[in-house]
């Protein structure tokens, strides 16, 4: 089973942008999410096979980022 | 590693001569650039980030109100030397969204003005009770809908 584990450090990351994120790979993986003070934990296993972990990992942190992004964008508009 | 030429001030905090405002290094396919925050602030590194998503994949880390560290790594396989020109790319990219955004918060007051002129004279003058009377009765157009 392939699993991998990212820490999204708040104050850059939006907890929406990563539900969005989840909901949008929900396909392609199962998710465990926490957060503490300090960042949000995403769990990720039953990685799809086509893609390996360390490739999950980056696609699924740039999904985040423009999400947050956009989001960021928006909310200073 | 880039520094300041001058001291210059960006919101409250002020980047002396002296102080570093590009920590780069490289490592592999990666570079890792630490950057001061209160230099461009973070919604400069954010649009300066979206417009390289697509090159690369890009993490942020570190303290959003003090260095921040941003991972870059090439989507595709690169050459050092494509990587030094990404990375130039990427300050350039900086300094013009600084430079854009500078340019607009200076320009806020005129743009606001000329919208909220526009936008007014866009009303019809006889919503508000004092445009010329043409004598044409207001109906609703789709009463008989």
């Amino acid at each position: 089973m392939q699993e991998v584990t990212i820490t999204f450090p708040k104050g850059f990351y939006d907890e929406s942008a990563v539900k969005t994120a989840m909901d949008a790979y929900e396909e392609l993986a199962q998710f465990t999410y926490e957060q503490d003070k300090k960042a949000f934990t995403i769990h990720c296993h039953h990685i799809d096979e086509d893609f390996t972990p360390s490739e999950f990992q980056k696609e699924f942190s740039n999904y985040v980022l423009s999400v947050t992004i956009l989001s960021y964008v928006e909310n200073t508009l | 590693m880039s520094q300041v030429p001058t001291t210059t001030t960006h919101g409250e905090e002020t980047v002396s001569q002296d102080e570093t405002v590009f920590t780069p290094s490289f490592s592999g396919s990666t570079f890792i650039l630490d950057v001061q925050a209160g230099f461009y602030g973070l919604e400069v590194l954010f649009a300066a980030a979206y417009v390289f998503l697509d090159r690369a994949y890009i993490f942020f880390d570190g303290e959003p109100k003090g260095t921040v560290r941003i991972t870059f790594e090439p989507k595709a396989e690169t050459s050092p030397e494509k990587m030094q020109a990404l990375f130039g790319d990427f300050k350039n990219e900086l300094l013009a969204v600084r430079v854009r955004n500078t340019i607009a918060e200076r320009n806020k007051v005129v743009r606001e003005y000329i919208v909220s002129s526009v936008l007014g004279s866009a009303v019809p003058e006889e919503q508000f009770g004092f445009g010329p009377d043409l004598g044409i009765p207001l109906e609703d157009p789709l009463k008989n809908s």
